[in-house]
């Protein structure tokens, strides 16, 4: 987060160790530079295969996509930068990429331009020339190119920059061999180039008496390249200055005499130095590729020509299509990921289930009413992991719609689109993505929505967004949210729904501006200033390949905080736990039960031998599994197989919990699912009363007092809690706790609903449920990449804090005002809704004193 | 309101001058002559090759009124008006876009 981790400060003597570690280097290095969607990523592809790897650069969360390839028996190593225009900084991704380059002396550097716009593509060849690195050429994307016409000399475009000129198509693999060969060369030492040096005719002088001055001071020349040193210092560039001013020893009066010899240039020619340095690097773009390129139109008139792309912005920008056009795109993310990858995951979830249920089979078997350590303890995680997994195939789609809006170029313009409405609340355009990640309407995932938040250049926005993405609606709120309006608001079903997808953003979006004009206000901010990329037509492999990665990524840091935060939360539900008097109490009424199921079935009863004693445990865990199998099987024809696997493992045991006419068999089969309804009852009784006496809910009940405002119990005040480890598991904790019933084969809702009523559980209260629900904090997940992204403890604790407190409030304030107003949970919902809209609306029009 | 989006249109048209980028209407063109920025914006805008003495043409305004799409040569960027009021450019004449 911090503006110093700026590449002079990675120069000797004060190199940054985690750099210095990173790049002590054993192979030659070759580094992919280029601007964005030059096809740097793609050429990366195209040189490693499969063989890569991504990690992030040392104390920033860019990743850092790393690869090797063979040439000639020596390894190689390729590093695909971040996009850059320059080798000034402006976005964190860029001052890392040119940290980067300075700090790892790559071998090799691959400049990869776009040949269909190659002038704007000479600026960071230019400045890549300047500051001493001697790259490759690689002329990408020939084929855009010779389909608009252009036809490129590369030799001459070889002479007049003295470096090497490698024509590919990243996309049909071709230029692969040339690249590598021109690369090995590199490396060997076979290949010298004679790179150009620009002139800047009237500030020569200048840069002359600069370099004399530092050739002094700089102990290592190979640091940095005095001319392009001098060139950033009459740029204006602060870094540069700052590790000057630290060469110098903090003597000022040589950096304030170029300030006057700066002033007295503008005085004479009428315009600011690095103005000139801009112009004369674009006179020298402009001058090679007159020679070097020949375009059917005269290139001056490019301006007045209408290519494809603006063919199709016409459309896809006009003022009244463009936000229908956008509306139905998220509405097809929306369908395609979570409606239909939702339907997906009943085909995933028997294969999950059944994975757990082989895994619960090799586990010490259950105990009659307390489970061995080692079962509940592996249950537990296994059970948090597999509704981590069960998501994978909606991110999977999620992710592949997100990668073909980036490839097809659409994705800048949502950014375009939607700056103007963020800007007013203290966000910025490419924060749509982040919001889209984490489940605008419904279903999506904080954390890759806070990851996404990277890439806003903005620091203000960036916070803000990192702030408001989480109160998103993940995929995790949805199963509160569907029990508490099939119960309370199960007349209005669908406005509660819209009620729910869109209060999310529009509180957000207040929130936003609240913070931006008051914690976050002080920093910096960044002007909107975006290349919108020409359309292209994505690739499948491109596509695939991107989903992939992210949806590695996002299993790889969220299953390791899930598994770590599902240990501590076991531990919290279950010690102290309940004591011996009150567990005896529950081994009697269960050894009572057992005597009533054996006067029952009879003492004479034919099959008494094979199941007194330890069998009958055995034979209550057999159904139970036998149960489970038959749930996890979805029903239809796979029940059958069930039934026979089970009756292949025991078949004694199926004929008895499936007698036929044998009537001995019959008699237990009946007194047999009392009694294992029974246990089943104690067992969930003490469970309540183990959470109940376990420190998360004497936590609970200690915060009664507090959460009442709201109108919340200490149920839900555990399942709250709880929930903060894994939203998911709020409908789980309430489900132990709301049991009462469930022998009956009540559900949730009924169950909910019956106690509800009884202890005056109201619309009212579900509707403040659900408000401090979407407001709540972060999961731990998303809270642990909130500190990754800010690298800050301190953001993280007040993106704990804050919306916890602003939840309470809010739910609160709706409770009392429903219950003062004596008016039922839909009609305060209205109410609500339309405060919120006014204040938000209101806010919007709040003009930051900054 | 539309009379006199018109009228000010024809009057732009006339009258050649110099103004602020976030004033060129969709579909005209310009010459950018200086930047007023500075800092890091300053430089953004070189980058993205807004350099004094290139053409710049306005492709059309997003559908909430902010930010701007410019055509420069064969480039699309995005801008704010905020960022676009920094720079003054000189109008030409509209051509056929
Ligand atoms: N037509 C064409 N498209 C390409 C070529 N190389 C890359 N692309 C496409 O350009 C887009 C951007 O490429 P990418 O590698 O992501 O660019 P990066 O931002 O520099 O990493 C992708 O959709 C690629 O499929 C090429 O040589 N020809
Ligand atoms: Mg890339």
């Amino acid at each position: 987060m911090k503006a110093e981790n700026s590449y002079f400060d990675y120069a000797a003597p004060v190199f940054d160790k985690n750099m210095q570690k990173q790049i002590s280097k054993t192979r030659p290095l070759v580094v992919l530079a280029g601007q964005q969607n030059s096809g740097k990523s793609t050429l990366f592809n195209m040189l490693t295969g499969a063989n890569q790897h991504i990690a992030n650069y040392p104390g920033v969360t860019v990743d850092k996509k790393s690869g090797i390839y063979r040439h000639n028996k020596i390894r190689i190593d390729v590093v695909d930068l971040p996009g850059t225009y320059s080798l000034t900084s402006f976005s964190l991704e860029e001052r890392v990429a040119r940290d980067f380059l300075f700090s790892s002396h790559p071998d090799v550097v691959v400049n990869v331009v776009d040949a269909a716009n190659l002038k704007r593509s000479m600026f960071l060849t230019l400045q890549l020339l300047e500051a001493g690195f001697l790259p490759v050429l690689a002329l990408n994307m020939i084929d855009v190119a010779s389909r608009r016409g252009l036809i490129i000399d590369k030799n001459r475009l070889e002479d007049c920059l003295g470096i090497r000129v490698i024509p590919t198509i990243g996309r049909k693999q071709q230029g692969k061999k040339a690249l590598k060969n021109i690369i090995g060369q590199m490396i060997t030492g076979e290949i010298k180039s004679k790179p150009l040096c620009m002139q800047y005719e009237n500030i020569e002088p200048l840069l002359d008496f600069i370099e004399k001055k530092l050739s002094g001071y700089q102990q290592n020349s190979a640091d940095y390249p005095l001319r392009w040193l001098a060139i950033q210092i009459l740029e204006g560039d602060e870094d540069a200055k700052k590790y000057v001013r630290n060469l110098l020893k903090d003597d000022d009066s040589f950096l304030s005499g170029i300030s006057s010899e700066k002033i007295a240039f503008e005085k004479k020619h009428g315009f600011d130095i690095s103005d000139y340095i801009a112009g004369c690097r674009e006179k020298t773009a402009a001058d090679i590729i007159k020679k070097c390129v020949s375009a059917p139109t005269n290139a001056n008139q490019l301006t007045s020509t209408v290519t494809f792309t603006e063919k199709i912005d016409k459309v896809l920008l006009n003022r009244v299509l463009a936000p229908l056009f956008l509306l139905a795109v998220v509405y097809i993310i929306y369908d395609l990921s979570i409606i239909r990858g939702y339907h997906l995951t009943q085909y995933t979830w028997p294969l999950l289930a059944s994975m757990r249920n082989m895994i619960a089979g090799l586990l010490p078997d259950a105990g009659l009413l307390t489970d061995p350590f080692l079962r509940s303890f592996a249950l537990w995680i296994i059970d948090s992991v597999i509704t981590l997994l069960n998501y994978v195939p909606i991110f999977f789609i999620l992710f592949g719609l997100i990668a073909i809006l980036e490839d097809t170029g659409y994705m800048a313009r949502i950014a375009f689109i939607m700056d103007k409405l963020f800007h007013r609340y203290g966000l910025h355009g490419q924060s749509t993505l982040p919001f889209i990640l984490a489940g605008v309407f419904a279903g999506g995932c904080a954390v890759p929505g806070v990851m996404a938040a990277k890439a806003i250049p903005d620091e203000q926005s960036r916070m803000a967004t990192i702030l408001t993405v989480p109160f998103m609606n993940c995929m995790a709120k949805i199963p509160l949210y569907t029990l508490i309006v099939n119960i309370y608001f199960a007349d209005h079903k669908s406005w509660a729904m819209l009620f729910i997808s869109t209060i999310t953003i529009i509180t957000a979006l207040g929130v936003a501006r609240l913070l931006t004009i008051t914690v976050i206000n002080k920093m910096p901010k960044a002007p909107f200033v975006m290349a919108l990329p020409a359309y292209h037509l994505p690739t499948i492999g491109s596509v695939l390949r991107r989903a992939l990665e992210r949806v590695w990524i996002y299993m790889k840091k969220v299953g390791t905080i899930v598994v770590v935060v599902a240990v501590v939360i076991f531990v919290l539900l279950r010690w102290p736990g309940i004591n011996k008097q009150q567990s005896l109490e529950y081994q009697n009424q269960m050894e009572q039960a057992e005597d009533v199921f054996y006067t029952k079935i009879g003492a004479n009863n034919i099959y008494m031998n094979q199941i007194s004693g330890d069998n009958l445990l055995i034979l209550l865990n057999y159904y139970n599994d036998y149960k489970r199998a038959l749930f996890a099987s979805g029903g239809g024809k796979r029940k059958l197989a069930v039934d026979r696997k089970f009756r292949l493992r025991n078949d004694l045991f199926y004929s008895l919990i499936k007698p036929g006419q044998d009537k001995d068999a019959k008699k237990i089969s009946r007194a047999f699912k009392k009694l294992y309804s029974k246990r089943k009852r104690f067992r969930r009784k003490m469970k309540e009363e183990r959470i109940l006496s376990s420190f998360l809910g004497m936590t609970g009940k200690t915060l009664e007092p507090v959460t009442r405002v709201a109108g919340f119990n200490w149920k839900i005040n555990v399942a709250l809690l709880s929930s903060f480890a894994a939203r998911e598991s709020s409908v789980a904790t309430l489900g132990v706790l709301f049991r009462k019933g469930a022998e009956d084969n009540l559900t949730l809702e009924q169950r909910m609903d019956n106690e509800g009523k009884a202890k005056g559980f109201t619309s009212l209260n579900a509707l403040a449920l659900m408000l401090f629900f979407a407001l709540y904090p972060p999961c731990l997940a998303t809270s642990i990449m909130i500190k990754v992204q800010t690298q800050s403890y301190k953001w993280m604790f007040f993106s704990i804090i804050f919306p916890t407190t602003l939840g309470l409030i809010v739910a609160g304030l709706a409770y009392s005002a429903g219950s003062f107003l004596n008016i039922t949970g839909i009609w305060m919902m209205c109410l609500f809704y339309g405060t919120a809209l006014a204040v938000t609306f209101a806010l919007g029009f709040l003009k930051n004193k900054n | 309101m539309k009379k006199k989006q018109r009228r000010s249109q024809r009057r732009s048209n006339d009258y050649q001058g110099i103004c602020r980028l976030d004033k060129l209407k969709p579909g005209c063109r310009g010459r950018i002559r200086r930047h007023r920025g500075k800092g890091a914006i300053r430089r953004r805008l070189l980058d993205l090759g807004l350099v004094p003495e290139t053409t710049v043409a306005v492709i059309c305004v997003a559908p909430l009124n902010d930010p701007i799409l410019l055509k420069l040569e064969t480039d699309q960027i995005a801008l704010r008006k905020q960022e676009a009021a920094l720079i003054e450019i000189e109008m030409l004449p509209k051509d056929s876009i």
